[in-house]
């Protein structure tokens, strides 16, 4: 659309148009609206559509068959439905909902039909799938094996994300949620893991200013954004998760690697509510409809780490959930709690206390662990998360007094204040597998004894880039993951070691 | 709307009957006239679907309105009607029977809507084509509609023959306003 349109061009594609449709009767399947409101229509007539077909009602608006009945058809409207009006005729379109898949995606902003909203200009791709699939069964999957390294010490170090594993992200408002998944994108620069970030019932500035942050650091180039802001109506928010999965899906299955991010689950299972109550679905729970469960399990299943006849290709995927005053036993965070193959749990206490990212150590989980860390990683993190854990525990009663304690509680509790300082990592600056390995070997084997606190984190930064100057060799040899030998772990004691002299030198 | 579920019932029941005294193909010509009746007269309608009114006094009535040639058991139905209180269901019953009957003898309706009157001969080759497209003998019924500017459309069940200028317009109108890639 961007070039000229020629006057001549617009005569010469009318002519062509003419001739094809001269011959041409329509045939097709239509029914007579009945009923409409809420974003729902009734359709009459309609015998044999398909569940899940697409539907053309006047007014370019689209709609999906969902409750077929005996007399009529629930339909959802993915339009202003405004536009239409009881005994509009309703069209089959003779497919099932789907979106345009492929590398054409990466860098756009799409709506959940696949359409662009970032004025790019079309979309040019032939590939289409249909958004509803069925989840890959048991023979064509394997267990997961490789990391998926999100660029954060707490997140690699203790609750590890594996190529096709679903790890939820739960945690009260503002405290950083989607900050960890964006730095997960940011840092798939050089990995060729292929991103989708799904925003659901989200505001038009925040899906903006995440746009640019992507953007800004240059993780957009392989990155698409669904939106479905907070003023389209509930069935078009329902529809986004499942889209930016058939997206997701496409790479998995041609054997790449793909992250995908709902953000979030919540404000999906409050569309879907809103849906099935206008459609009259009876109401369990919290109101919400009986298959609430299958919603997010059907989504969830469909994340995957692929056999090797099938491409070895994966899809992990980062749910994110929205707690109120960090209850996490409400309907949708038990559902999608039991879903997932483990949680991170963010706490306002943490995050208001300065401990960013603010993982609650002691609760998250990752229960494919070890199998999702390299293992230099695994033999330097092994114990942290439980050193931490304990490390909580003793702060919230070493709080009424330290004088008392022992000296190895003492020690503990100096130890974990330590490994906390040298855990925490600003936003959107994910660090390499061997900066966050040495930061962890670091903290744990006590190398950063003497340094005072607040000064920690400058030793950090100050050792990465020392070791990247000095220790070219060492850093390769971390980078390839295998098993560090006790010599190789001695050279990097050693190494510290005297970087912290120097550095100390240098402070006092 | 929701009668649909009731009428199917009464519907069969009436042509079940009807098809042991071998007299249901009886019934289409009696039944076309009441509901042409019925159609046209809103104080016939408002007095059936007035509960004030006696079963009996409705009962009477269709009674006559009924013609002559109509088999026994149509009045009979239509006293059993009165007497569930049904009445009210009455069109919606006689529409459900005639497309039972229909289907019974494998005749489908065409709704035709024309721009322009059409003529007999027209009217034979479309109702042959459509037929021939749906493995049945079709009969037309047709409307006029000058807003499809010139053309037809045919519905059979649910299936739309679109012809018309209307929609060709407008597929080329969509055509054109969407980015072609070429």
């Amino acid at each position: 659309m961007a070039q000229q349109v020629r006057p001549d061009e617009i005569s010469r594609i009318l002519r062509e148009s003419l001739e094809q449709f001269e011959t041409e009767i329509d045939v097709y399947d239509a029914g007579s609206v009945l009923q409409v409101g809420d974003g729902i229509a009734r359709v009459h007539g309609l015998q044999n559509v398909m569940a899940a077909e697409l539907l053309e009602f006047p007014g370019d608006v689209l709609g999906m068959a969902l409750n077929l009945e005996e007399d009529n058809v629930g339909a959802v409207l993915f339009g202003d439905s405004a536009h239409v009006k009881e005994g509009d005729p309703v069209k089959r379109a003779n497919r099932i909902v789907e979106v345009p898949v492929g590398e054409a995606l990466l860098g756009r902003v799409v709506n959940p039909l696949g359409r662009p909203l970032d004025g790019k200009g079309p979309i040019e791709t032939d590939t289409f799938l249909p958004v509803e699939r069925k989840a890959p069964g048991i023979i064509d999957r394997q267990p997961v094996r490789e990391p998926m390294q999100t660029g954060l010490k707490i997140v690699d170090g203790t609750t590890p994300v594996g190529r096709g594993q679903r790890e939820l992200i739960i945690g009260d408002r503002q405290i950083g949620k989607t900050a960890i998944c964006v730095d997960a994108i940011i840092n798939q620069k050089e990995s060729g893991v292929r991103c989708v970030y799904v925003a659901i019932g989200q505001k038009g500035s925040t899906v903006a200013k995440l746009v640019k942050a992507l953007e800004d650091n240059g993780a957009m180039e392989y990155t698409t954004v669904i939106s479905a802001t907070a003023s389209e109506p509930a069935p078009i928010l329902w529809l986004a998760p499942y889209s930016g999965c058939a997206i997701a899906e496409y790479f998995r299955d041609n054997g790449m690697d793909s992250l995908i991010i709902y953000d979030d689950l919540t404000k999906h299972a409050w569309a879907y509510r809103e849906m099935s109550l206008n459609l009259r679905r009876p109401a369990g729970r919290e109101a919400y409809p009986g298959d609430v469960f299958y919603l997010h399990s059907r989504l969830l299943e469909r994340a995957a780490k692929m056999s090797d006849e099938k491409g070895a290709g994966s899809m992990t995927a980062l749910p994110i959930i929205e707690t109120q005053e960090e209850d996490v036993t409400t309907y949708i965070p038990t559902n999608v709690w039991s879903i997932t193959d483990g949680q991170i749990i963010m706490e306002p206490g943490l995050f208001y206390g300065g401990v960013r990212p603010a993982v609650n150590v002691g609760l998250s989980v990752s229960r494919l662990m070890g199998n999702a860390q390299t293992d230099a990683m695994k033999q330097v993190s092994g114990p942290l998360r439980a050193e931490l854990a304990r490390f909580r525990e003793i702060q919230s009663f070493a709080q009424f007094g330290s004088d008392q304690l022992d000296a190895s509680t003492q020690e503990q509790l100096r130890r974990g204040e330590q490994l906390t300082e040298l855990l925490k990592q600003d936003q959107f600056a994910p660090l390499p597998h061997w900066q966050q390995l040495l930061s962890i070997f670091a903290g744990r084997q006590g190398l950063c004894d003497g340094i005072p606190t607040d000064e920690i984190r400058a030793f950090e930064t100050a050792m990465h880039a020392h070791f990247e100057e000095h220790e070219a060799e060492l850093v390769e040899r971390i980078e390839t993951g295998e098993k560090l030998s006790d010599e190789e772990l001695d050279q990097i004691t050693a190494a510290i070691e005297n970087f912290k002299k120097g550095f100390q030198a240098a402070a006092a | 709307m929701k009668h649909t579920r009731a009428a199917r019932a009464y519907a069969k029941a009436l042509l079940h009957a009807a098809k042991q005294e071998q007299s249901a193909p009886r019934l289409r010509q009696p039944f076309e006239t009441l509901q042409r009746t019925i159609e046209s007269s809103e104080p016939l309608r408002s007095f059936l679907a007035n509960p004030m009114i006696a079963p009996s006094a409705k009962q009477e009535a269709l009674r006559r309105l009924l013609d002559d040639e109509a088999p026994p058991i149509a009045s009979a139905f239509l006293t059993l009607l009165v007497e569930r209180r049904r009445e009210r269901e009455l069109e919606a019953v006689l529409k459900e029977t005639l497309r039972q009957l229909d289907e019974a003898e494998g005749v489908e309706r065409a709704e035709v809507v024309s721009a322009a009157p059409l003529t007999e001969r027209q009217q034979a080759a479309l109702s042959d084509a459509l037929t021939k497209a749906v493995g049945r003998r079709t009969i037309l019924n047709i409307e006029q509609d000058p807003s499809l500017i010139a053309g037809f459309t045919a519905r059979v069940g649910d299936t739309v023959y679109d012809g018309s200028l209307r929609t060709q317009l407008e597929r080329i109108r969509k055509t054109l306003s969407q980015p072609s890639s070429a």
